[in-house]
C-alpha cells in the first residue's frame, strides 16, 4: 500500500469514526469531513422511526420453520406410486397365460357335448412362474358349458336322434289333422 | 429434550439479534430504499436469511456486519429490479412516517427539516458512495470489509468514501445549496 493511500485511509477512518470516539489533533480537512460525517449521522438517527420492530410478530412465525420437507416428501410419494404401478403391471403381464393352449371358454364353446375335458386335451395350462391352475374354476366353467348345451337341445329338438323322430311324428300328425294326406 | 433446549437457544438468539441490531439494519435499509414499508419487509427478510444461516454465522462472529452485508445485497437486488414504484421525497416520507401526534409542533417542524436535509444529502450521493458511507455508519465496517462487500479495490472504495464526505461537507458545513 502506498503512503498516500495509507494516509488517506487513516484520515478517513478518523473522520468516520463513531461519534463517541473522540478524535483529537485532526488536520483542518479531516476535521471538516468529520463535521459533515457527524451531521449526517445525526440526521440518520433522527430519521429512525420511534416504533419498535415487530419482534413479537416475527417470533410467532420463526423464519426458519418453512415447510421445506414438503417437496421431498411429495417427490418420494410420487416415486413410490410410480414404482407400485409399474410393479403391478409387470406382475400382471408375467402371470397372464402364454402359449397356444386354449382358453377354458374356448374349450366349452367348441364342444357342445363335452362333459369333461378329454384326456388328450390339456386339463390345465402350464403353471407360469410357479402359479397354479385353478381346477375348481375350470370345473365350474365346464359345468356351465354343459348346461348351455342342454338348454340348446331343449330349444332345437332335432338336435339329437330321438328328438328328430319325435319331431317327424308330430309333423305327420299335424298333416293328418289338416287332411293333407 | 435437547432439541427443545436448542430451539429455546435459537429463539433467544433471534430475539437478541432483533433487539440489538434491528434498528441499525432497518436504518440502513431505510436510507438505501427510502420507503419505510419496503425497509420493513427487507429488514424481516434480512433476519430470516440470517436465521437460516445462523450455524455458519456462529463461526464468523460480528453479527451486525453479517446482517448489513445481507441487507446491502437485498437493497442492491431490489435496486436492480425494474422500478414500478417511486421513491419518496421529503413530503412523501413525512406522509408515510407521520410524526408522533403527541410531539410538540416545534419538534415536528424540526423533524421535517431534518428529513428534508437527509433526503437532499442522500440524493446527492452516488449509489456506491451511499453504500460505503452507510455501511461505515451503521456497521462500523473497516474499509477493507466495505471494499470486499461492494466488490471494489480498497483505493477505489476510499475514493468513494472521500468524495461522498466532500459532498456532505458542501451541503452541511459549507451550506452550498
Amino acid at each position: 500500500m502506498s503512503d498516500d493511500l495509507e494516509r488517506m485511509q487513516r484520515s478517513l477512518e478518523r473522520a468516520t469514526a463513531a461519534k463517541d470516539a473522540p478524535q483529537a489533533d485532526l488536520d483542518p480537512q479531516t476535521a471538516s469531513l468529520r463535521e459533515a460525517w457527524l451531521t449526517f449521522g445525526q440526521l440518520l438517527e433522527a430519521a429512525q422511526p420511534a416504533t419498535e420492530l415487530p419482534l413479537d410478530r416475527w417470533m410467532t412465525t420463526p423464519p426458519a420453520r418453512k415447510r421445506r420437507w414438503l417437496l421431498p416428501v411429495a417427490a418420494v410419494l410420487a416415486a413410490s406410486l410410480l414404482i407400485g404401478v409399474v410393479t403391478t403391471w409387470m406382475l400382471r403381464a408375467t402371470n397372464r397365460p402364454q402359449g397356444p393352449g386354449p382358453a377354458p371358454e374356448q374349450t366349452v364353446a367348441t364342444s357342445n357335448h363335452v362333459a369333461a375335458p378329454t384326456p388328450e386335451q390339456p386339463t390345465a395350462a402350464p403353471a407360469v412362474n410357479g402359479s397354479q391352475w385353478d381346477d375348481s374354476l375350470d370345473e365350474q366353467l365346464a359345468q356351465a358349458g354343459r348346461q348351455v348345451a342342454y338348454a340348446q337341445q331343449d330349444q332345437f329338438p332335432g338336435a339329437d336322434a330321438f328328438g328328430l323322430v319325435q319331431y317327424r311324428i308330430e309333423q305327420v300328425r299335424a298333416e293328418v289333422q289338416a287332411d293333407k294326406l | 429434550m435437547a432439541d427443545r433446549g436448542r430451539n429455546a437457544d435459537d429463539e433467544q438468539l433471534f430475539a437478541d439479534w432483533v433487539r440489538e441490531h434491528g434498528k441499525a439494519v432497518r436504518g440502513f435499509l431505510l436510507a438505501m430504499v427510502r420507503r419505510p414499508d419496503v425497509a420493513d419487509d427487507l429488514t424481516q427478510e434480512v433476519f430470516r436469511r440470517a436465521w437460516q444461516a445462523r450455524r455458519r454465522y456462529r463461526e464468523q462472529g460480528n453479527a451486525l456486519a453479517y446482517m448489513l452485508r445481507i441487507a446491502d445485497r437485498l437493497a442492491c437486488d431490489r435496486g436492480r429490479r425494474p422500478e414500478t414504484t417511486v421513491n419518496l421525497d421529503a413530503d412523501g416520507w413525512r406522509q408515510h412516517e407521520p410524526a408522533d401526534p403527541a410531539a410538540e409542533p416545534s419538534r415536528t417542524v424540526l423533524m421535517a427539516e431534518e428529513t428534508e436535509r437527509l433526503t437532499a444529502a442522500l440524493d446527492r450521493l452516488s449509489s456506491v458512495q451511499r453504500r460505503v458511507l452507510l455501511l461505515r455508519f451503521y456497521g462500523q465496517l473497516s474499509f477493507a470489509e466495505i471494499a470486499a462487500e461492494i466488490d471494489c479495490p480498497l483505493n477505489t472504495t476510499l475514493s468513494h468514501c472521500r468524495r461522498g464526505l466532500e459532498t456532505l461537507r458542501k451541503l452541511f458545513v459549507e451550506k452550498v445549496p
